[in-house]
C-alpha cells in the first residue's frame, strides 16, 4: 500500500494557540523603546548563534563547538551576574544555558542545576533542556537517575523544593511514560500531584495520566466529529478500516 | 488575531491541500485539540485501522518511520 495514498485521508485541526498568539505578538513592532539590557543580550545571542552555526556548518568538531558554546555561556552568566533583576538577566540566564545544552557532555548543565539555590528560576530551564537533551539523544534513563538525584537533594519543606521535587516528578513521569512504563510513570505524576497541588506541574500531570489513560497505543482513538472547510462532515467513526493521520497545525 | 478561518482557508487553496481541514479557534474544552492534549503545533497522531491510537505526538522525524511500521502490517 502507498503510504502518501493514506496520508491524504488524514484530518488536519488547525490549531491556533497561545504559542501562535505569542509569536504573532513577538513579530510585531515594538512601540516603547527597548530595554538597553535585552538589546545587549540579544546582540549577544545573535553573535553566540552565528558563531556555533558558523561551526557545525563548516563540519567542525566537537572540541570547537564545546570551546565556543562554554565562552559564550560564561559571557552570558558573567552579563546575569552584574545586571541582576533586569530583563536582559533572564535572557542572558536563557542564553547561557542553552549555550551549555549545545555541549557535546552533558555535565556541565547537570552541575550548575546542583549548585544552584532551588529557587532559581534557572534550575526548572535547566531540568527542560536535560529532559529535551535526553529526549532526543534516548538517553532518558539517565535523565532520570539524574532527576530522582536532585529530589533527593531538595529533601526540605520549603516551599522552592516542594515545587522543585514536583517539577522533577513531573519530567520523571514523562520520561517513563516515553520508555513505555506506565505504572511508574503515573506513580511520578502522582507524587507530583501529590507534593504541590496547586501547581503547574501538578495540572500538566493530570494531563499526563490523562494520556496514560486514553492516549496510549492501542487505545480507542478519542471520537470527534464537525464539518471541513467546505461544509461536508467529518466523523472519526466513518474513518474504521483506514489508518488516519492527524496532523494539528497552525499559524505560528 | 492569530489565525481566523479566513487565513486557513486561504492557506488550504494557495497551497492546494487536498485533505479535509477541521477548523478550531483559539480555546475550548470540547475540541479535538483538547481530547488529544494537543499544547502546540506541529503535532500528530496516528490512529490505526481499527480506530486504536498507534502512535501520539509524533515529530516529523518519527512520522515516517511510525507509517512504515504500520503499513508493514
Amino acid at each position: 500500500m502507498n503510504t502518501r495514498k493514506a496520508i491524504l485521508l488524514g484530518v488536519a485541526v488547525v490549531f491556533v494557540g497561545v504559542v501562535a498568539v505569542q509569536a504573532w505578538r513577538w513579530r510585531q513592532p515594538v512601540t516603547k523603546p527597548p530595554d538597553p539590557t535585552q538589546q545587549a543580550v540579544s546582540v549577544m545571542a545573535d553573535k553566540a548563534y552565528k558563531e556555533i552555526q558558523t561551526i557545525k556548518k563548516s563540519g567542525g568538531k566537537p572540541d570547537a563547538i564545546d570551546e565556543a558554546a562554554k565562552r559564550w555561556a560564561d559571557t552570558a552568566w558573567r552579563y546575569r551576574e552584574e545586571h541582576p533583576k533586569t530583563p536582559g538577566a533572564k535572557m542572558a540566564t536563557s542564553l547561557a544555558l542553552q549555550m551549555l545544552a549545545e555541549m557535546s557532555s552533558r555535565d556541565e548543565l547537570l552541575n550548575r542545576a546542583k549548585t544552584l539555590p532551588a529557587n532559581d528560576e534557572a534550575v526548572s530551564f535547566i531540568i527542560y533542556l536535560l529532559y529535551r537533551r535526553a529526549e532526543s539523544k534516548k538517553d532518558l534513563p539517565a535523565f532520570i537517575a539524574f532527576a530522582e538525584d536532585l529530589r533527593e537533594r531538595r529533601n526540605g519543606n520549603q516551599p522552592e523544593d516542594v515545587t522543585m521535587r514536583s517539577r522533577l516528578d513531573y519530567h520523571i513521569g514523562l520520561a517513563y511514560d516515553a520508555l513505555h512504563n506506565a505504572s511508574q510513570a503515573r506513580a511520578a505524576f502522582e507524587r507530583a500531584i501529590q507534593e504541590a497541588p496547586a501547581s503547574l506541574w501538578a495540572r500538566d500531570s493530570k494531563l499526563g495520566i490523562y494520556e496514560l489513560e486514553h492516549l496510549s497505543r492501542g487505545q480507542p482513538a478519542p471520537r470527534f466529529a464537525g464539518t471541513d472547510l467546505d461544509g461536508k462532515p467529518i466523523a472519526l467513526a466513518n474513518l474504521r478500516g483506514r489508518t488516519v493521520l492527524l496532523d494539528f497545525w497552525g499559524k505560528g | 488575531m492569530g489565525g481566523s478561518r479566513k487565513d486557513l482557508e486561504k492557506i488550504v487553496r494557495d497551497n492546494n491541500v487536498t485533505w479535509q481541514q477541521v477548523f478550531e479557534g483559539k480555546d475550548g474544552e470540547k475540541t479535538v485539540k483538547a481530547f488529544y492534549n494537543v499544547n502546540g503545533v506541529p503535532d500528530h497522531y496516528l490512529i490505526d485501522r481499527r480506530g486504536k491510537i498507534a502512535a501520539r505526538h509524533l515529530r516529523e522525524k518519527d512520522l515516517e518511520q511510525e507509517l512504515a511500521a504500520l503499513f508493514k502490517k
